[in-house]
């Protein structure tokens, strides 16, 4: 829209500059010319004034649409990232304000480049599981994005799918909506930096693939297995970072990004 | 005393002949406008649909119709979108310039888009995730600046706002017919995930149709919309040319009964 209003301006602008030269012309011919120019300039500084006007009344009303529902979208967004995190931790096993308690995390074994966060819940003050998003770049069509809770002892407490482009009926059983394939990780252990039993079962793995789609749990069963493999390497440096999502500084992204099940 | 009641009679009549004219012309002014409204009736929801007929929208028409619960969201979004555009435009068409009367309508109908998004990220948080990208994109959605350049900004408020409801149906219920079959043939349910845009009490909505072994894909990816819209226009054609033809039997008999008389 400012780009029309630019314009208009440009026209008036440019309207001016053909006006300075009539003033050199030929005296009969200027006032003529004169009075039509200052016809058309006022034309468009009209036309312009009033698309400003509408610019002002449209803003307005979206900003005032966005103030009434502010609140409420944001509690919005922190339920929904309070349900995915209580489906992966049980509720009952942590005491703190689990939305409000975080690091970032970033690393090539979490499979992007992106920043992570990571949700620690806490009982007593002893931190006793970690929610951690994730991604797997190779699945079928393209990354899929994850969340994983991991019990401080190294075993997987809970996976959810965020965000992925699946192939509909076929991979996007990964989806708790869809399929409880995605629970087969809970409880599992990683045993040594290559276990061979973190594959799918026609790879010789323990984890089952769908009818049609391997690739699809082939990527999932590769991020978790990298993602698991981070966090008990780096365990120690992780838990002892300060908190990044107090809440005075309000961080929606993760917020946005965990809140994205599908 | 004959003559003089005449003129009274004459003056009375006169009287009663003015009043009669209003009402006559009431009762005109009445059936037109009744004429008008069905008329913008039958453009909105058969004769001009913007789903089948126009072919607008048809970018979330067969993105977001994979399931009833998606089309009813974006049906109700486009609904209300159109209706508050044509009001708004028709309101304001008195004053708005005719050199920039577009890059106006684009706006407001923007404004509104972005109110309509804001307020089902509020309150309908499950839908707004589904629908994604294309709840934004209703504004480019043709039919809705369509209707404002060719309808709404020469009418009335009142009509322009009955002839958005009447669009708005119409596209509305093209979606959900679409997400009825696509929902059937691909899962075998009806309603599926109601209760992210209608709140908790909804899930008892949820039909299961048929069981279904495995999805049928066809059905619930792109080509499947394609197709079913395929088969919806062909409908649609088929039943206007069987009244078509039904129509021209009719006037063929008439000018049959016609030449009778002649002949007589």
């Amino acid at each position: 829209m400012t780009d029309k209003i630019e314009s208009g301006q440009d026209k008036s602008e440019s309207t001016n500059t053909t006006q300075a030269v009539d003033l050199e012309t030929e005296n009969s011919n200027r006032s003529k010319s004169k009075v039509e120019q200052s016809a058309l300039t006022l034309a468009i500084s009209k036309n312009t004034k009033i698309l400003a006007l509408f610019a002002i009344a449209c803003t307005l009303a979206v900003g005032l649409v966005n103030e009434l529902t502010k609140d409420r979208i944001k509690t919005q967004e922190q339920q929904q990232l309070l349900r995915t995190l209580h489906s992966i931790i049980e509720p009952s096993r942590y005491d703190n304000d689990i939305a409000n308690d975080c690091i970032m995390v970033s690393s090539p074994e979490l499979g992007s480049d992106k920043i992570n966060t990571a949700y620690i819940a806490r009982k007593s003050g002893q931190a006793i599981a970690v929610a951690m998003t994730s991604t797997a770049p190779q699945g079928y069509n393209g990354n899929i994005d994850f969340i994983m809770a991991i019990n401080i002892d190294g075993t997987v407490s809970g996976v959810r799918v965020l965000k992925h482009q699946e192939t509909p009926g076929l991979g996007d059983k990964i989806e708790i909506r869809k399929s409880n394939w995605v629970n087969s990780f809970t409880g599992k252990k990683i045993l040594s930096d290559d276990d061979s039993r973190w594959a799918v079962n026609k790879d010789n793995g323990m984890f089952d693939q769908f009818t049609g789609a391997t690739i699809t749990p082939r990527a999932v069963v590769k991020g978790v297995k990298n993602t698991l493999n981070y966090f008990t390497k780096n365990k120690a440096m992780l838990l002892t970072r300060p908190n990044a999502c107090s809440k005075i500084d309000n961080t929606s992204t993760p917020i946005n990004e965990a809140a994205n099940e599908q | 005393m004959s003559n003089d009641i005449a003129p009274q009679n004459s003056n009375e009549a006169d009287i009663t002949d003015s009043s009669d004219e209003q009402a006559i012309a009431n009762a005109k002014a009445k059936a037109e406008l009744k004429a008008e409204y069905k008329e913008l009736a039958i453009q909105g929801l058969w004769k001009n649909n913007p789903g089948l007929v126009q072919l607008l929208g048809l970018c979330p028409l067969l993105a977001v119709t994979s399931t009833v619960t998606n089309a009813l969201g974006l049906g109700l979004a486009t609904l209300l979108v159109l209706i508050c555009s044509n009001v708004t435009v028709s309101a304001i068409r008195h004053w708005v310039p005719k050199e920039i009367r577009i890059p106006i309508f684009v706006l407001i109908i923007a404004a509104f888009v972005t109110c309509v998004q804001l307020l089902m990220n509020a309150f309908t948080y499950g839908i707004y995730q589904s629908l994604g990208i294309f709840l934004p994109l209703i504004v480019t959605n043709c039919a809705i600046i369509g209707r404002a350049e060719a309808y709404a900004s020469k009418n009335p408020i009142k009509q322009s706002a009955f002839d958005g409801l009447m669009m708005g149906l119409g596209f509305a219920i093209i979606l959900l017919l679409l997400g009825i079959i696509r929902e059937i043939l691909g899962q075998g349910t009806l309603f599926d995930g109601a209760n992210l845009l209608f709140g908790e009490w909804a899930s008892v909505l949820r039909v299961e149709v048929m069981q279904l072994d495995s999805q049928f894909l066809l059905a619930i990816l792109p080509p499947g919309a394609f197709i079913a819209m395929g088969i919806l226009i062909a409908l649609k054609n088929a039943i206007d040319n069987h009244i078509s033809a039904k129509k021209v039997v009719d006037t063929e008999k008439v000018i049959e009964r016609v030449r009778v008389n002649f002949d007589s």
